[in-house]
């Protein structure tokens, strides 16, 4: 399509302009975004609760808030994460100038995912633009409204040129993916990661992918249980479980199974009362498609909690299998769902066994008192990040890199990592044209006594 | 797949946890050095044969420089290695947070001929600190050095954990099927093509890559300059290596009065280095093989040669070698020269200069000469390019301080000193929380309700500086 064509070189031209390069400039954007969520919060609400009746609350807090924590944050460090990085010098360059200099890459595509269709756009485009680039910002089609609205929106605050919203489904994004970008950032699933990169790969174009996986949560007994599954349950069951780093499903000891499920259950009634269903506070599935997929991961399981479901409203009640069996199906595909696998181990060291055998995932749980049980569990696994005795939360430390490794992506970003990612880092060495007396070492004609020196 | 069987044994080490220990690493470093140390002659030798290396050259660029690198990892390397502590916000001020620094697992460096025992070997440095398994796919154009390598280097490292493949382009192919956990590629003048191979073969598996490409890395020389020096440095980095450097100056641009003045000033530093028949100098190289001769013989019909232009099929010798007045659609500006030959392309001014850079695919390196410090900046600021170095060639790459990549088409990432190691590196983010204080959890969990979303936005929000805050 030669829409795409047309976008991508208008970005080009404008990105050549050189105009998104000045501190003022990207500033001025950033202050614009500020402006952008703070004046159109509600209508940015209102898109979240229909793509997935996302609460007020669950909106502003996993979307809103961490959106203007990263505006504020690039804004005051902008200057210093822009600066030039002097770098060390050895003997042979100690009277030249030696830096590292933070460029912007060029024209940058972020394609966003459905499940937080918000932040998962805005905190890539916060670093893009900070960094100096343009930006073509492909919102997932699946969450329409919020898509819509950022392409309403975008336009209305931002530089039109430099950041263009593109919105369709996979073959408008097939057709943006022959352009050439100078890096691609891309959240959503390992299948169409492959395809992302395998495009990128024809232009040589540097990719960030945020995957997913199969996050495993372990918890060990000795630990406070009532405590660890009021945690797990919030981050399991939040978003109606379609969050990336949800923890996918608990590893535990045989024992204290039935004592989790309890925990669960209770924290589910003290988080949405006795009818879910009602409750403001829990959100749906978000289609009839991915609706359908998750019930089918129920078959022949055990439900201890749960599995009611309407497919009328995408409903999906909270829901909890025991004794799973590490072949079913269930066990198999990122669930992105409310339903929470626990498979049994007997230690911790078939825990761990029990991880390692599978993809490296998005993030890794592990509860206990034992702190030296929890180093053990980090050291001998691999993923991309780590909450200890919590879930989620390492997401929200922009100090810490968030991204996967192996099936669960390369790459990271959140705070000045976006910013590192979205930058090139330019060595240069500035010599004296004079002094020409200390290069004669390296010239031929050489000789032993050169070397030796 | 001829090679499923190597991989399997490798991940098998892997998993064992063997290369994990700082200990094991550091062994199998200081290992190297003693490889460096030991076959010195035999490096010396092999790539004399290879490309008619000249050992000042040789001991310089495989010897020395990673002798350097290897020193700047082993001073360094528990530091590198330690846990990162970050800052850390409201929320989390009890907590343990840090970065791991955990190795990716099975690795794979292939390395390209023209500095044979560096180009894998400073990358193998990172790799091993970093706690991986390596394979290592030396270039077989590069004949005598592969077999040494081959050869000798199981002698020094554990053979659990390190592998030497040899292999030609087809079985390359055939290695790349197999799933690796990093794949760093360094490639030579054919190398974008190449490096798109590799990156789809990484596609296949979401490995992710490092590759090390090339391209005409353009060289400015303004008319404010110190005429002789500019001629030293700027021929001691086309011809070293007789012109087979990734970083090499490719072309210049100047005026045609600089050009004018340039020209006897490059005659003096060719005789000075190589004496009047650089043939029989012993501190100028060969072209690697027929092939390559054959294609930068070709390039020699561009503008008109000034200075040198001589060559001999036989010992693959083509003469240090200068063209004038070379026109941007002449064959020696279509493609990357990486041989002896230096075209000057004339333009008005550093405008002109400096679009002509920009119209052009992003380099691996640009030069820009001239006493004024402003008109170096300017290059620098209105160009991009992998590195940069004002007043001088190649010396970038020498400073281990500096990370040393492309951009664009001359490649993605980076390495050297402690960017090698964090290369081979997964950075893993880590949050090890406090089971207790549970209340201050409170704010988080449903039911949701105005007053918790305020209190909620005040420990989350990162406030501007100057504004009322709990931070």
């Amino acid at each position: 399509m030669e829409r795409m064509q047309q976008v991508v070189g208008r970005a080009r031209a404008a990105f050549n302009s050189g105009r998104c390069r000045s501190l003022k400039f990207r500033m001025q954007q950033l202050k614009a975004l500020e402006r952008m969520v703070q004046e159109k919060e509600k209508e940015i609400l209102a898109a979240l609760k229909a793509d997935l009746h996302k609460s007020g609350h669950n909106a502003y807090s996993h979307e809103i808030l961490g959106v203007l924590g990263e505006l504020a944050l690039a804004m005051d460090k902008l200057p210093s994460w822009a600066a030039p990085q002097p770098v060390k010098r050895n003997l042979l360059t100690m009277r030249d100038e030696a830096y590292v200099c933070l460029e912007p890459l060029g024209v940058v595509l972020i394609i966003g995912a459905w499940n937080y269709p918000f932040v998962l756009v805005m905190q890539p485009l916060i670093g893009a633009i900070a960094a100096g680039n343009a930006v073509v910002v492909k919102p997932s089609e699946i969450s329409e409204n919020t898509a819509q609205l950022l392409a309403d929106l975008l336009p209305q605050y931002l530089d039109q040129e430099l950041y263009p919203v593109v919105t369709g489904g996979v073959p408008e994004t097939t057709e943006l993916l022959k352009e050439r970008f100078d890096h691609i950032l891309y959240t959503g699933n390992s299948t169409v990661g492959k395809i992302v990169m395998a495009a990128a790969a024809k232009h040589l174009t540097p990719v960030t992918l945020e995957l997913g996986g199969k996050s495993p949560c372990y918890i060990d007994k000795d630990c406070d249980l009532a405590v660890a599954c009021r945690r797990i349950t919030w981050g399991k069951y939040m978003n109606c479980g379609q969050t990336c780093i949800a923890p996918d499903y608990i590893l535990c000891d045989p024992s204290i199974q039935s004592k989790v499920v309890e925990n669960i259950k209770a924290t589910l009634k003290e988080f949405y009362g006795e009818d879910v269903k009602s409750s403001p506070d829990y959100e749906r599935i978000v289609n009839k498609r991915h609706f359908k997929r998750i019930l089918s991961l129920l078959d022949g399981q055990k439900i201890a909690h749960g599995g009611e479901a309407d497919e009328a409203s995408c409903f999906i009640a909270p829901t909890i299998l025991t004794d799973v069996s590490p072949e079913s199906k269930v066990m198999e595909e990122e669930i992105f769902g409310p339903v929470l696998p626990i498979v049994t181990v007997k230690s911790v060291d078939e825990a761990i066994e029990f991880i390692n055998r599978r993809e490296k995932p998005l993030a890794l749980y592990v509860f206990s008192h034992n702190k030296k049980l929890i180093k053990r569990v980090i050291s001998e696994t691999s993923s991309g990040g780590v909450t200890g005795n919590d879930v989620i939360m390492h997401f929200f430390l922009s100090t810490l890199p968030f991204g996967g490794v192996g099936n669960s992506g390369m790459g990271a970003y959140h705070g000045e990592h976006s910013f590192e990612t979205f930058s090139h880092r330019r060595a240069c060495l500035i010599k004296d044209l004079r002094m020409e007396g200390t290069n004669k070492v390296r010239y031929p004609p050489g000789s032993q006594k050169k070397v030796d020196w | 797949n001829p090679y499923t069987g190597l991989v399997s044994h490798l991940r098998a080490a892997w998993l064992s946890g063997k290369t994990r220990p700082m200990e094991y690493r550091v062994a199998q470093l200081e290992a190297l050095g003693r490889f460096l140390d030991e076959k010195k002659q035999e490096i010396l030798e092999a790539t004399a044969l290879d490309m008619g290396k000249p050992s000042f050259e040789a001991y310089f660029t495989e010897i020395l420089l990673c002798k350097n690198e290897l020193n700047d990892t082993l001073n360094n390397l528990s530091h590198w290695m330690k846990d990162e502590r970050v800052d850390k916000n409201l929320v989390t001020q009890l907590d343990s947070a840090f970065i791991r620094k955990d190795p990716y697992g099975v690795v794979l460096i292939i390395a390209p001929w023209n500095y044979p025992i560096h180009l894998f070997l400073v990358p193998l440095i990172g790799a091993i600190a970093a706690g991986n398994c390596v394979i290592i796919k030396p270039s077989e154009t590069s004949k005598n050095t592969e077999r040494l390598v081959a050869e000798v280097l199981s002698c020094y490292l554990d053979n659990d954990c390190y592998a030497v493949v040899t292999a030609g382009a087809q079985e390359t192919t055939r290695l790349l099927e197999n799933k690796f956990d990093y794949i760093f590629f360094t490639g030579t003048s054919r190398s974008p093509s190449v490096g798109r191979i590799v990156m789809a073969a990484a596609a296949k598996h979401l490995t992710p890559v490092t590759l090390e490409l090339g391209g005409k890395n353009p060289c400015y020389v303004s008319d404010i300059c110190d005429v002789q020096n500019v001629a030293r440095r700027v021929a001691w980095g086309r011809f070293f290596n007789a012109g087979q450097t990734c970083i090499a100056p490719d072309y210049v641009l100047c005026s045609v009065e600089m050009q004018e003045k340039l020209m006897p000033a490059l005659r003096e530093a060719i005789t000075e280095f190589f004496g009047s028949n650089p043939r029989e100098s012993p501190d100028f190289g060969r072209i690697v093989g027929d092939k390559q001769f054959r294609r930068i013989r070709a390039l020699l019909c561009s503008g008109r040669v000034a200075i040198g232009g001589q060559t001999d099929e036989k010992e693959r010798y083509i003469a240090p070698t200068v063209l004038a007045d070379v026109l941007p659609t002449d064959p020696a500006m279509q493609e990357e020269i990486f041989g002896p030959i230096l075209p000057i392309v004339v333009v008005a001014n550093i405008d002109e200069a400096i679009d002509f850079i920009n119209a052009r695919p992003q380099p691996l390196a640009i030069y820009a000469f001239s006493c004024d410090s402003k008109v170096v900046n300017q290059v620098l600021e209105r160009t991009s390019s992998g590195g940069f170095c004002g007043n001088d060639t190649l010396m970038h790459v020498t400073l281990t301080s500096l990370p040393f990549g492309g951009i664009g088409s001359s490649g993605l990432g980076m390495y050297h000193g402690k960017f090698t190691f964090d290369t081979f590196t997964h950075h893993r983010g880590c949050l090890h929380r406090n089971m207790g204080l549970e209340t201050l959890n409170a704010l988080r969990y449903p039911p949701y309700g105005q007053q918790k979303l305020g209190l909620l936005t005040a420990t989350f929000e990162i406030k501007r500086k100057g504004m009322c805050t709990l931070l």
